[in-house]
């Protein structure tokens, strides 16, 4: 299981900015983006649901 | 399975009218018109089900269908004779051409960009793709991007975040960046709210060099009016692209029609997933103020790309890790 970097929040902005320090050496990161997983990383889902996709049933949770 | 309606009645004599019906399909039939009636011309049409006859046309059916050359033959031997007044009869008449309907929209392909670059991020075990853009700052080393690029949103911040400035075809001619300290604003980590789906990574010096001072780093604006024109940049990698290259879209920015509570703008473009946090420049190219960042879409075929209104709270983030 990978590390999670949970949020901290920052002493300047602290209502409205979080921010997480690193705890992996740049060393690390860079030797974990081998060949083959910068190949097979997938992109996020950028996409929302367009209005005709949404479930009608939870559009309209009273029917 | 066809259906046939006559859809008019015949100025033709009824020899004519056969003419035009023998040519037709053949299953189709035209309905014989009263002699005296020349107000309206003889027309036959027939409904076809269309997904039967491309169900019907196999490979082999088409090497092995034989040319109609005889039925219109046929047809010339029995036109012999007939009044050709008949045929050739009324006003010049031409209709325009029609050019084939292409998408209007298609991220354009670009040159890298020594400030522009690909992410890739860890989150939840799997590793993923993003886009990003060096930005001026007084460390030289900040990198912004969508929000959802490195933080769940809400949730924990993303592991082994690398930028690799000016990515093309799997080159990293700048070298891979990584990431010491990731910024967002507390509405994305602690609701996701899309309106603040921007973040800032500051990246490790790399060979004694910071990233500004290798690869250049772009102006930023906040607070700037709505309705601007922007240049998009980004490495989508979801069909129809492969994220390999850099692409672009640029437009006027508009309000979010289907979510009209936020403030979030869009401009045309059709880039996809992986162009996420590829950045948006005021103006018409890659010099300009960065104002914005791809965030998201509508649907499975998007013609907009959304990004959020850089205000003061996304200010106060880019400028806390700007000064770390």
């Amino acid at each position: 299981m990978p590390p999670r970097q949970h949020p901290d929040r920052t002493p300047a902005h602290p209502e409205t900015v979080s921010h997480s320090d690193v705890s992996q050496s740049a060393g690390e990161i860079l030797a974990y983006w081998t060949e083959q997983r910068m190949a097979e990383a997938t992109p996020p889902d950028l996409r929302r649901p367009a209005p005709d996709d949404a479930d009608p049933d939870a559009a309209h949770p009273g029917s | 399975m066809t259906r046939t309606k006559s859809l008019a009645t015949s100025l033709l004599s009824l020899s004519a009218a056969a003419i035009l019906a023998l040519s037709a399909a053949g299953s189709a039939t035209a309905a014989p018109a009263p002699a005296e009636d020349k107000s309206a011309p003889s027309v036959t049409g027939t409904a076809v089900e269309s997904a039967g006859a491309a169900d019907y046309w196999t490979a082999d059916r088409m090497l092995t269908a034989v040319p109609a050359d005889q039925r219109a033959n046929r047809a010339v031997q029995r036109s012999l004779g007939l009044d050709r007044a008949l045929v050739a009869k009324g006003a010049p008449t031409t209709v325009e051409p029609l050019a084939a309907k292409t998408p209007v929209l298609k991220a354009a392909s670009e040159s890298p960009v020594a400030h522009i670059g690909k992410i890739f991020f860890t989150q939840g075990g799997q590793n993923y793709v993003c886009s990003g853009n060096s930005v001026a700052a007084t460390n030289k080393s900040t990198v912004s991007t969508a929000g959802h690029c490195l933080n769940e949103g809400p949730g924990a911040f993303v592991t082994n975040f690398v930028f690799v400035p000016a990515y093309n075809n799997g080159a990293a001619p700048y070298g891979k960046w990584a990431a010491k300290a990731l910024y967002a604003p507390a509405q994305w980590t602690g609701q996701g709210n899309i309106q603040y789906d921007t973040g800032f990574a500051v990246v490790s010096p790399l060979n004694g060099r910071t990233l500004a001072d290798t690869v250049g780093a772009s102006g930023v604006q906040f607070n700037a009016a709505r309705g601007l024109t922007y240049k998009a940049f980004g490495y989508p990698a979801a069909s129809p692209f492969n994220g390999q290259t850099l692409k672009s879209c640029a437009g006027t920015a508009t309000n979010d029609t289907v979510n009209p509570g936020g403030t979030t703008q869009g401009i045309p473009c059709d880039m996809t997933g992986g162009s996420s946090g590829g950045p948006w420049f005021v103006g018409s190219s890659s010099t300009g103020k960065q104002n914005s960042v791809n965030s998201y879409g509508y649907g499975q075929n998007s013609t907009k790309m959304y990004g959020p209104y850089w205000g003061t709270v996304i200010q106060q983030t880019y400028a806390t890790a700007a000064a770390s």
